[in-house]
């Protein structure tokens, strides 16, 4: 899961980094309108979390170009401009959620998981696909016999973006863009390396290899 | 009598009564004076007829026949003579054996009288007094004038009747004269009507001269009130921005202290929310700003579903696709999303939300509040009690809002069990319902009673 965070006010920024890479996001952070405009044009993040009030452009603008331009990317604004008539205009310029500040982390993080799992169409549910459940608190996969198995960062996040797309092809380079921040080394070979490691964990089947194409998760022992 | 136009309608018509009266009055007796002035002089010349004719034989006083006019002789022709002279009574023929009332003049004295009712006829009678051969005497000379009556009567009749068609043709006349004077202000009330209601932004300044000054000065105001209220409302977001930031660093950090930090970090919080909120109320309806209630409300439940993820909602609204509501946009959504707020806070599952032309209404599935407190909580000029952390903030705005449009607020039990908050707005104004319930407290308050 790649998150974008757009906020100008740095050490609010930082916090929220780190609140979001321990929840398993690869994060990229932005502190004015311009790069958030295109970073969230180029990149295919999962989520972003939106300020309002940028530097050389306004939150609200960024969204409507992004919008205009067909870029459906779940959008949460982050704002101190609360009042209803503000988060009304706010929703109706194409947000996805829309929270006020000061706000506590946890509901924010509530808030974020709720739009990335209704972006993938899955509200709610705990993920549990082939026979593996995720235990997104702990970052824990579980198998079929109850085994709770450690995953390191990348791993749960790989893993994560696979159940949230069970059955479909994943190209490594759409798994190495969900999986990595901007500014990280991407080399796609990478990519093997940790689906190897996640097959050895949760046994050999679970993923499968479509060559030339990419990946399946749990194809067909759903 | 405030009108304006009424006033003058009724000084015009007053005035053309008065001067047609006077004109009827006067124009009436010139005529009959002018007539009778005519008749006497002719009446004059018949009794200088008759004097010449007469003659004193022997100090007695002898009319020749001959000498004066035939129609004295014939029988109640309308022409009569009586002379008085030197004891004795001389009378025309033409009297039969009727006699006139004749009173003795000196000689020079003239008098000119009237006599109704002689054998059918109306008599101008001329009485003087003249010396002749010595003697005086008295000389009376009568005319019938009915005829002449009767056409003057029928004149002042024909000239009454045309008196008064002018006159009612005149202030007919007058009136449509006023109305179209006013029809301009008649317009210019409309407008303001019109923008009472919100239709449109300012005056139309195509009026008369004579208010246009009104009309340019409402004008100005309008618009010092507009930007004064967007930019009280621009500061205070500006405002909001500038101390939450900080503020949030401090409930983040307050996070890991003891829980009272937390308490007075989100009291601070619900301080400045509230009176940030107070300062962006716009209490009146701002032009082109008018509330759509099947525009917002769908945005709303969105919003509110978010919010309220981890419940299962079912907010249910009802508002007329076509109804407008002539109030300020953001004083409504601040008003609407309060009580819609406060009612999913408090929600088993359900909410529901109606808007009308004259009253919205919002309601839950909540606990509801105990009888006394609703009692309480609807009282004209209660404040909603917002001193305790997480108590009515909600509400207590939406109150402020609603005494600003001279709304009431009414809070009762839902049929659905929980808080039922209805706003009504005055009679000048219509606006739609919708539902509310009242806010939890974070601890031990009676459930659903927020301040």
């Amino acid at each position: 899961m790649r998150a974008l965070v757009v906020e100008d006010d740095l050490e609010l920024a930082a916090d929220l980094k780190e609140e979001l890479v321990a929840a398993g996001f690869a994060v990229d952070l932005t502190d004015n309108g311009e790069d958030a405009e295109h970073l969230g044009g180029v990149n295919p993040y999962d989520i972003v979390i939106l300020d309002l009030g940028l530097p050389r452009r306004s939150g609200l603008e960024v969204l409507r170009h992004w919008r205009n331009a067909g870029n459906r990317v779940p959008v949460l604004i982050l704002t101190a401009r609360d009042s209803w008539p503000e988060r009304v205009d706010g929703l109706r310029a194409g947000a996805d959620d829309y929270l006020g500040k000061p706000f506590h982390t946890p509901e924010l993080m509530a808030r974020v998981d709720a739009l990335v799992r209704r972006s993938v169409g899955r509200a709610g549910e705990p993920l549990e696909v082939a026979a593996v459940r995720l235990d997104e608190e702990r970052q824990e996969a579980i198998v079929a016999d109850g085994e709770r198995i450690l995953l390191t960062a990348t791993e749960f996040r790989l893993l994560r973006y696979f159940m949230l797309h069970p059955g479909k092809v994943l190209s490594k380079g759409r798994l190495t863009e969900h999986v990595y921040e901007a500014d990280e080394d991407r080399d796609s070979n990478v990519i093997e390396v940790y689906v190897n490691r996640l097959r050895q964990k949760l046994g050999r089947d679970v993923i499968e290899t479509r060559r030339g194409q990419g990946y399946v998760f749990g194809a067909g022992r759903r | 009598m405030n009108s304006l136009e009424r006033r003058l309608a009724v000084a015009l018509s007053l005035s053309l009564v008065l001067s047609f009266g006077l004109l009827w009055a006067v124009g009436n007796a010139t005529i009959n004076a002018l007539t009778e002035d005519f008749i006497a002089a002719r009446l004059e010349h018949d009794a200088e007829t008759v004097l010449a004719a007469l003659t004193f034989v022997d100090e007695v006083p002898v009319l020749e026949s001959d000498r004066v006019d035939g129609i004295y002789r014939r029988v109640f022709s309308g022409h009569y003579y009586t002379v008085l002279a030197a004891g004795q009574t001389l009378r025309s023929r033409s009297l039969w054996d009727e006699a006139l009332p004749v009173r003795q003049l000196p000689p020079g004295a003239v008098d000119v009288g009237r006599l109704d009712r002689f054998a059918g006829q109306t008599l101008l009678l001329r009485t003087a007094g003249f010396e002749k051969q010595g003697h005086a005497l008295t000389l009376l000379v009568a005319e019938d004038i009915s005829t002449v009556s009767a056409s003057l009567r029928r004149f002042d009749i024909a000239f009454a009747v045309a008196t008064v068609l002018t006159l009612m043709a005149l202030i007919a006349l007058q009136r449509l004269v006023v109305r179209r004077g006013f029809r301009p202000l008649d317009r210019v009330t409309a407008a303001v009507g019109r923008l009472e209601r919100g239709e449109i932004a300012e005056l139309p300044e195509s009026v008369p001269a004579e208010v246009r000054p009104l009309v340019a000065e409402v004008n100005r105001l309008l618009g010092v009130m507009g930007r004064r209220l967007q930019r009280s409302r621009n500061a205070v977001g500006n405002l909001a921005h500038a101390l939450k930031a900080p503020l949030g660093v401090i409930a983040r950090a307050a996070e890991e202290q003891p829980p009272g930090i937390v308490d007075s970090v989100a009291r601070i919080r619900e301080i400045i929310d509230h009176e940030l909120q107070r300062a962006r109320i716009a209490g009146t309806a701002a032009p082109g700003q008018r509330f759509r209630p099947q525009r917002e409300l769908p945005v709303m439940e969105r919003l509110l579903h978010r919010v309220y993820h981890q419940k299962p909602l079912r907010i249910e609204w009802a508002a007329d696709p076509a109804l407008e509501l002539p109030f300020d946009r953001d004083d409504m959504l601040e008003l609407l999303g309060n009580l819609l707020d406060n009612a999913c806070k408090w929600a088993q599952s359900r909410v529901r939300c109606e808007v009308r032309p004259d009253h919205l209404v919002v309601e839950d599935d909540g606990p509801g509040c105990p009888d006394e407190e609703l009692a309480h909580l609807t009282e004209r000029g209660v404040r909603i009690d917002e001193g305790v952390p997480g108590h009515g903030l909600g509400l207590a705005i939406v109150k402020e809002i609603a005494d600003s449009y001279g709304a009431e607020v009414v809070f009762d039990r839902s049929g659905l069990g929980g808080l039922r908050v209805e706003v009504r707005f005055g009679p000048v104004s219509s606006v739609g319902a919708c539902c509310s319930s009242a806010e939890p407290s974070a601890g031990e308050r009676p459930p659903n009673c927020s301040g």
